[in-house]
């Protein structure tokens, strides 16, 4: 029986949440592709025709908090913000998004933002990586910083921005106080990095 | 010779990092306004590391150039290394806030005993730390409170109307009406502060041999843990609803009353108060009375506090002082207040009942204050040093008229307070120390107030209604 683009997108949407579910009540590594199959309803084959793995799986539901995240940030800004403000503001939307998953970011974004590669799972991950990328691009440029010799300065961005990611997915601070605090220092310390890399006659991104 | 002795003093003075236009004061709040607190005790450790080196390197190179020069040289090269040094501090204090943030704040109180112009320079950091971003703030404020600051109120300025040495503080109004201040701290400080003390405690490890550990020691923990308590917003919540109890008759003080249901330990939800700060007032060209009507009412909220309330407000800088368009003071900040315990509450009522007596310490308070040996109680010059602080404290209330507190009578109690530093007589009772920066703090804003009026008259009341002298 042939199934339906929204029978399709339902099902997909039931594995999420059921994956979602387990995996912040039981733990990542504890929940089994059949338990999430039993959570959404359905045949545990049914699954890989979805998700190749569960780790798959549980990067979909990140990517979707990525993404919520990005739109978040685009929502909120009011227009004036400093370099600073605007790097810390769009790390902060998605982390807010991230904070129902905050268990699994750590396996999960171990494999797929891996600066090694090769796995399906880092395929994903690159999607999303380039994704939050062309957003820091965007601000970027927005403040007057040319792109054309980028590579080292936005290397040092991913660097710090999985810094953050890794230290968050760990901080049981109340309030995630200290990833605040290791957030706000990273973005100024990227903005100082950046500072030889303004256009000439143009702002520097204050 | 002399030329290789140039190029040692020259590489000692260029191994101190120095900004561009370093002796420049906007230059140096810009270059703070762009720096993070670090927060990890290593990251601290290092950066006072660097400046207890630079400020040695610094003295060094004087001493080294001084040995090669005349008199009027090696003053004029004192000097310059003394501006550097506290331009260094500055920077320092700025760049950690924190804990140096307020130790910076209680030297500035001393304007003498530091190095020539230190108090000048830092007491830029009395009402001008660098802000944080709206964003960092909301994420601060919806971790607290639940939500994003801009729907939990009517409307919420994005700018800050004032800087905390925590954190800053921003204008709201309510959904009901009613204008607020919000003070938002910043993430981790409680962190940044038991870095920066505990930093402080392996700096004096070397006096660990000596007969004034134990004091300094006790005094490190006594700093640390009302450190602390300012990091907690509800335990200044307390102190304010406590302030406003005591000085309720009092129609002239006001207190902001706090929001409880809007305040958490790290956001602090207070009535807006309409007024100017200590330096505005002087630049609008106060009139003399009006100077003498704020110095009497400081000076009586204090008294009342102390004697009535028994708590110290151990924070008097300017910037926690508003002066209303009503003619009426606003007290702001109880951060930094103690509540006294028994035993000190004792030792105040002693030291108060001997004043009331005889206008005078008696040895025995000098000893429980200074904690003396019986040797240390035969120093004549010691004890005569001592008596003559606490005089000197007692002297506007010892004096039956209009007393001025002017130049004259600063200068004496700074000069006494420079000789008890001098002469290493600074071992105390850690109550002493909160009580000292009341008593010395506000009597320094008194003088820059130009204040005159009669503080015997005001103390004797306040001493009648805590029960202290007959009515």
């Amino acid at each position: 029986m042939r199934i339906t683009a929204e029978a399709k997108r339902r099902n997909r949407e039931k594995l999420l949440q059921a994956g979602s579910e387990l995996f912040r009540s039981r733990g990542f590594d504890e929940t089994t592709t059949r338990e999430i199959a039993e959570a959404a309803d359905m045949a545990t084959g049914t699954v890989f025709n979805y998700f190749p793995a569960k780790e798959a799986l549980a990067m979909a539901i990140l990517d979707d908090a990525f993404e919520r995240g990005q739109a978040r940030f685009r929502e909120g800004r009011r227009g004036g913000e400093s370099l600073e403000e605007e790097l810390f503001a769009h790390v902060a939307a998605e982390l807010r998004e991230l904070r129902p998953h905050q268990a699994f970011v750590g396996p999960v974004l171990q494999s797929a933002f891996s600066p090694f590669g090769g796995s399906a799972l880092s395929r994903t991950g690159d999607d999303a990586r380039l994704r939050h990328l062309e957003q820091v691009a965007e601000i970027l440029q927005g403040h007057g910083y040319g792109l054309e010799d980028a590579a080292v300065p936005m290397h040092l961005y991913w660097t710090l921005y999985l810094g953050v990611l890794a230290y968050w997915s760990r901080d049981d601070s109340r309030g995630w106080q200290d990833t605040l605090a290791v957030l706000d220092q990273s973005m100024r310390l990227m903005v100082d990095a950046l500072r030889p890399h303004a256009r000439r006659g143009e702002h520097d991104g204050s | 010779m002399e030329a290789e002795f140039d190029r040692m003093v020259t590489s000692l003075t260029s191994t101190v990092e120095t900004t561009p236009d370093a002796n420049s004061m906007e230059s140096l709040v810009r270059a703070l306004a762009h720096r993070p607190v670090p927060t990890s005790r290593l990251a601290r450790l290092w950066t006072m590391g660097t400046t207890q080196l630079g400020v040695m390197l610094r003295s060094m190179s004087a001493w080294a150039r001084g040995a090669l020069s005349s008199k009027e040289k090696r003053e004029l090269i004192r000097h310059e290394a003394q501006i550097r040094s506290a331009l260094k501090v500055l920077r320092m204090m700025g760049y950690l806030r924190g804990a140096m943030a307020k130790v910076g704040q209680a030297l500035h109180a001393y304007p003498q005993v530091g190095p020539e112009h230190l108090g000048d320079v830092l007491g830029a950091l009395n009402c001008e730390a660098p802000p944080m971003h709206f964003a960092l703030l909301r994420e601060q404020f919806a971790a607290e409170l639940g939500d994003d600051p801009g729907r939990v109120f009517a409307a919420f300025d994005p700018q800050a109307c004032a800087a905390a040495s925590l954190g800053q503080v921003h204008r709201a109004r309510l959904h009901g009406g009613g204008e607020v201040a919000v003070k938002i701290q910043y993430p981790n400080i409680a962190r940044t502060i038991q870095a920066d003390l505990g930093t402080l405690q392996t700096l004096m490890a070397p006096l660990r041999l000596s007969k004034e550990w134990a004091p300094k020691a006790a005094l490190v923990r006594d700093i640390k843990s009302t450190f602390l308590r300012e990091t907690d917003y509800l335990s200044e919540a307390e102190f304010a609803e406590r302030a406003r109890r005591h000085l309720a008759d009092l129609e002239d003080i006001r207190i902001p009353h706090v929001h409880r249901a809007l305040t958490t330990s790290r956001v602090l939800t207070m009535e807006y108060l309409e007024g100017v700060h200590l330096e505005e007032l002087l630049e609008q060209g106060a009139t003399q009375d009006t100077k003498n009507k704020h110095g009497a009412q400081i000076f009586r909220a204090m008294c009342r506090l102390l004697y009535s309330g028994k708590m110290i407000h151990a924070d008097p800088n300017p910037g926690n002082f508003l002066f209303l368009p009503d003619g009426s003071l606003g007290l702001l900040d109880f951060g930094c207040c103690r509540v006294l315990s028994e035993d000190e509450a004792d030792y105040f009522e002693q030291g108060t009942r001997d004043f009331v007596r005889t206008g005078s310490p008696s040895d025995a308070i000098l000893q429980r204050g200074a904690l003396l040996s019986q040797e240390e109680m035969q120093d004549k010059e010691r004890m005569g040093t001592l008596r003559a602080a606490v005089c000197w404290l007692w002297e506007p209330m010892n004096h039956d008229a209009v007393f001025a507190f002017d130049d004259a009578y600063l200068d004496r109690g700074m000069g006494l307070l420079k000789r008890i530093t001098d002469k290493r007589y600074t071992r105390t009772t850690p109550i002493n120390t909160w009580s000292n920066r009341m008593f010395y703090g506000i009597r320094i804003v008194l003088h820059r107030l130009d204040a005159r009026f009669n503080a015997k008259a005001i103390h004797d009341d306040e001493l009648r209604r805590a029960g202290y002298m007959p009515s």
